[in-house]
């Protein structure tokens, strides 16, 4: 009796569930204004949180969303423990060998940001006459790294705002990050003594398209992020999502 | 095989290839259209999806890329009119981010980006010089003017660069646009011409269709069925408008005519053109069956020509088969359509008679064939005399399938021979005898009349309180020559069938109105003659000058003449009968209803009578003393006819006891066996003299 009527209830639960849809987990980097961070209200907001919400509404799935370090990011992806990824994540062959890449999302440059007055020759100089703090794991370490910048002068941190903060403390005298995480500081009342530092660069890795990193196990996740992506730049939730947090559009 | 027909066409079609080609052209047109339609889809779809789908990505990323620009170009000319320095700050670092996104760097070269930064570097260091405190205002002013001339450089330049993308998307949607309403256009006509041609050809194929096939067909059929129910008169084969057509109406008019042939063989004499015993037999067994369903009476008459073996002997076989196309024609010319009438072969010939009423019409019938065929034959400058035997069976008293009444028949044909010729034998012999006698009687009426057989028998009308006789009603008998008297009721109606009822009415009112006159001169002047009228007779045109020839010969005053017409013959034809009495009554002749209460009278009709008896028919006096329904008959029926100013006399009175009633009831005369039986002249005469006036005896 107590044997078929667990296997009742067994049937029942195993049927509901796959209806609900399995918790997807979405990753996202802390402390990365305006893409992710805590605001006033203590909630986790951002371009990154409200896109990947919007994604999962279209899988028809509940969503739970997981800030963390930025370097984080593809391998928690890669190992499964998150489903997708937003964390202004650049194509890069190495990368593609982890993890799947979505659609664009939308498109990044990169940008020196130092004391306001600050001149700079060339990228390769001014590695080797100043500290130059970066996003650890970010395509401005590999640019650096490229460039043959010497480990001292180049210092690399968990998060944006951990680079920032170097940048603040003097730590480092300048900073190179993507151009649309450097702006809200610039113009905060924080940032008023720092400037860009020479034009945004979208070369040589450090600009191009920003995409959603997928779990490389399931093609068919995949599908569904980029059949919702695209739904969402069709239907204009994108652009909508987008204006909430730049002063233009950043696809 | 016979010919084709005579109008046949010269350009047919033939159905063979018709039959081959309409299916190709059919699937070949249908294929085609298809072939096309797909096409044309097809080219419709890429169309549009080269002005949609597939460059949608792209005009979007234009149209990013224009209101990226169109910012930039609003941050800068905000810019080049803000004086607060936070904001100024602000604008100018959203211009740099701006600037070099890879939407606007997509659009144009990397000098034009850089040009854009130099420019925004420049106006900042400009701005910076401006504000400093050192600046003369004047200076100030110009530097300000020198920061806006530079913006405004460069902000033609980003604007020509925003106008020429907009103007590229706008063209580029014009032109989607366009490709795909002319390409809607051109799916439209195709389809419209498709149809269109689709439909010719439905039109071709079922106008085709009716005319070499259905059209031909039908009339084919409908030629048949005639040719099923023997109406072909009227129906003709379709001109073949198909080789294939052409055979098959070629077959149907070889194998109709060759029908038509063997049906006429096998059911017709060949000589005669009568039906022969085969078809004879085909229409009587369902004449037969006819008969039994509805109760039908059917007769079958066997004609038989006598020694006609003895013509075909010594005349030869031509002049035999002459006479026989005679006879047959003779017989067919004089029988009813519903008749059938055949030749069994040799001399023998066959005549069914279907729905009988009367057998003696029937006997009248095998007379008057024997009649016609009796008739001299010219044949071969000689006048022939011949005669036949008749032999008679009925349906269904003799027989009720064709077999018995064919053999039945056959007997009889002989006894009629066996009893001399030329006369006819029904199977029956009762009938036979019944069918003699009246057929004696017919022959010996037609010579009574010449022959003086008839007299005349009188019964006296009484006056029941005086006893004086006011009348007589004479009455017709029959004397043969063999003494026996035959009853009116025998030989009137025969008299009525052929007619002799005329002359005999006539010699009728000449001799009751001799009798009249002559007891006239013998002092019964008071005496009233009633004379029976038949129906024949009544109706006769000459009836008028009879009678007033009669009572002018006599020298009779017409009041003491009397006609009679029974109730059920006045009631016939009421109109007629009005207009009739009328000229009689004119004449002053006295008239009478008889049977009076045995027929249906319209007492409206009665009314309009100029009558002046009712005659109490003798039914209902019999039953007076027994019967008080009949005798409150014989009351009303007193009463009624005084309310019309009619006298009524009783039929048939025989006991006292009625006498008494009926004069109690008011009858003002009276007939019957209680004052005499109708008797000859010289009784009638001798009661008269008994009771003449004035109070001599009475007659009770």
């Amino acid at each position: 009796m107590r044997q078929w009527m667990r296997s009742l209830l067994f049937a029942l639960t195993a049927s509901a569930l796959p209806a609900m849809g399995q918790e997807l987990v979405v990753a996202v980097t802390s402390s990365s204004v305006p893409f992710a961070y805590i605001n006033a209200q203590g909630e986790l907001t951002g371009f990154n949180v409200d896109l990947g919400r919007a994604v999962c509404e279209l899988l028809k799935r509940p969503c739970r969303i997981e800030a963390m370090p930025f370097p984080q990011i593809i391998p928690s992806v890669s190992a499964g423990r998150a489903d997708f990824g937003l964390g202004n994540v650049l194509k890069t062959p190495e990368r593609e060998r982890q993890v799947a890449f979505s659609i664009p999302i939308w498109r990044s440059t990169s940008s020196f940001v130092g004391p306001a007055g600050t001149r700079l020759s060339t990228p390769a100089g001014a590695i080797r006459e100043k500290t130059v703090c970066v996003v650890e794991g970010g395509a401005q370490q590999v640019y650096l790294r490229a460039l043959g910048a010497p480990a001292p002068q180049l210092l690399p941190k968990a998060t944006n705002q951990a680079v920032l903060e170097s940048l603040q403390r003097g730590e480092c005298a300048m900073v190179l990050l993507p151009t649309m995480q450097a702006l809200p500081f610039l113009q905060s009342a924080a940032g008023k003594p720092y400037a860009f530092v020479g034009a945004p660069m979208a070369n040589d890795g450090l600009g191009g398209t920003v995409h959603v990193v997928v779990r490389p196990d399931q093609p068919e996740l995949l599908g569904g992020v980029n059949e919702a992506i695209q739904t969402l730049t069709r239907n204009g939730t994108h652009e909508k999502i987008s204006r909430r947090y730049f002063p233009f559009s950043i696809l | 095989m016979p010919p084709p027909p005579p109008n046949f066409p010269l350009h047919t079609v033939s159905l063979r290839r018709m039959a081959l080609w309409l299916p190709i052209l059919g699937v070949v047109l249908l294929m085609g259209t298809t072939l096309v339609l797909t096409m044309v889809s097809l080219s419709v779809i890429q169309v549009a999806e080269s002005g949609g789908e597939n460059s949608a990505p792209q005009q979007m990323e234009h149209l990013r890329a224009v209101g990226n620009l169109e910012r930039l170009i609003a941050l800068g000319d905000q810019l080049d009119n803000e004086s607060d320095d936070e904001k100024w700050r602000a604008i100018a670092l959203t211009m740099q981010a701006l600037a070099s996104h890879p939407s606007i760097v997509a659009l144009t070269s990397s000098s034009d980006i850089a040009a854009t930064h130099a420019t925004l570097a420049e106006w900042q260091t400009l701005r910076e010089t401006a504000t400093l405190a050192s600046t003369g205002d004047s200076q100030r002013l110009a530097l300000t003017d020198q920061a806006h001339a530079l913006w405004q450089q460069r902000r033609q330049a980003l604007k020509t660069l925003a106008d020429n993308t907009a103007v590229d998307i706008v063209q580029h949607n014009t032109q989607a646009a366009d490709d795909i309403s002319s390409s809607a256009r051109k799916i439209l006509f195709t389809s419209i011409t498709g149809a269109a041609l689709g439909l010719i050809a439905c039109i071709a194929l079922i106008l085709n269709m009716r005319r070499y096939f259905l059209t031909p067909l039908l009339r084919i059929s409908d030629f048949l069925a005639g040719v099923n129910h023997h109406r072909t008169e009227a129906l003709t084969l379709p001109v073949p408008n198909s080789q294939e057509m052409a055979e098959v109406v070629a077959a149907v008019q070889a194998l109709t005519e060759t029908r038509v042939a063997l049906e006429e063989m096998a059911l017709h004499d060949r000589l005669t053109g009568l039906f022969n015993r085969y078809a004879l037999e085909a229409r009587l067994n369902q004449a037969l069956s006819h008969a039994r369903r509805d109760g039908r009476r059917s007769a079958l008459m066997f004609i038989d020509l006598d020694r006609f073996k003895s013509v075909n002997d010594t005349l030869g076989h031509a002049s035999g088969d002459e006479l026989l196309k005679t006879v047959a024609e003779r017989l067919g010319n004089s029988i009813r359509e519903t008749d059938t009438l055949a030749r069994q072969g040799g001399d023998e010939f066959i005549l069914a008679l279907d729905d009988i009423k009367d057998i003696n019409a029937v006997s009248t019938m095998a007379q008057k064939m024997i009649d016609l065929i009796a008739e001299p034959i010219h044949l071969g400058g000689l006048d022939l005399k011949i005669s036949a035997s008749v032999g008679i069976s009925l349906f269904p008293d003799d027989g009720l399938d064709l077999n018995e009444l064919m053999k039945n028949a056959d007997v009889a044909m002989y006894q009629a021979k066996a009893a001399g010729r030329g006369n006819f034998r029904f199977f029956n012999t009762s009938m036979n005898s019944a069918a003699l006698a009246r057929l004696h009687l017919e022959n010996d009426l037609q010579h009574a009349l010449e022959r003086g057989e008839f007299v005349l028998h009188y019964q006296p009308q009484v006056n029941y309180v005086s006893g004086v006789v006011q009348g007589v009603e004479a009455l017709i008998r029959w004397q043969r020559p063999d003494g026996q008297l035959v009853s009116p009721l025998d030989f009137i109606p025969i008299a009525e069938d052929n007619g002799l009822i005329i002359p005999i009415g006539k010699w009728v009112i000449h001799e009751a109105c001799r009798t009249l006159a002559q007891w006239r001169l013998l002092g019964h002047t008071h005496l009233r003659m009633a004379i029976n009228i038949s129906a024949r007779q009544f109706r006769s045109p000459d009836l008028i000058d009879v009678i007033r020839q009669a009572l002018t010969e006599c020298v009779i005053p017409a009041c003491y003449l009397e006609l009679e017409i029974t109730e059920s013959l006045a009631m016939e034809n009421p109109q007629e009968t009005v207009r009739t009495l009328h000229a009689i009554k004119d004449m002053g002749v006295s008239l009478s209803i008889d049977d009076f209460g045995t027929g249906y009278s319209s007492l409206s009709y009665l009314k309009l009578f100029p009558i002046d008896y009712l005659k109490l028919d003798r039914t209902f006096v019999k039953d007076i003393e027994s019967d008080g329904n009949d005798a409150m008959i014989c009351a009303a029926t007193v009463s009624l006819a005084h309310s019309m100013k009619l006298k009524v006399i009783a039929e048939g009175v025989e006991s006292a006891a009625q006498a008494a009633y009926l004069n109690g009831q008011g009858t003002d005369l009276m007939q019957g066996y209680l004052f005499s039986k109708p008797v000859q002249r010289d009784l009638v005469l001798a009661l008269l003299e008994k009771t003449a006036l004035p109070g001599v005896h009475q007659l009770h």
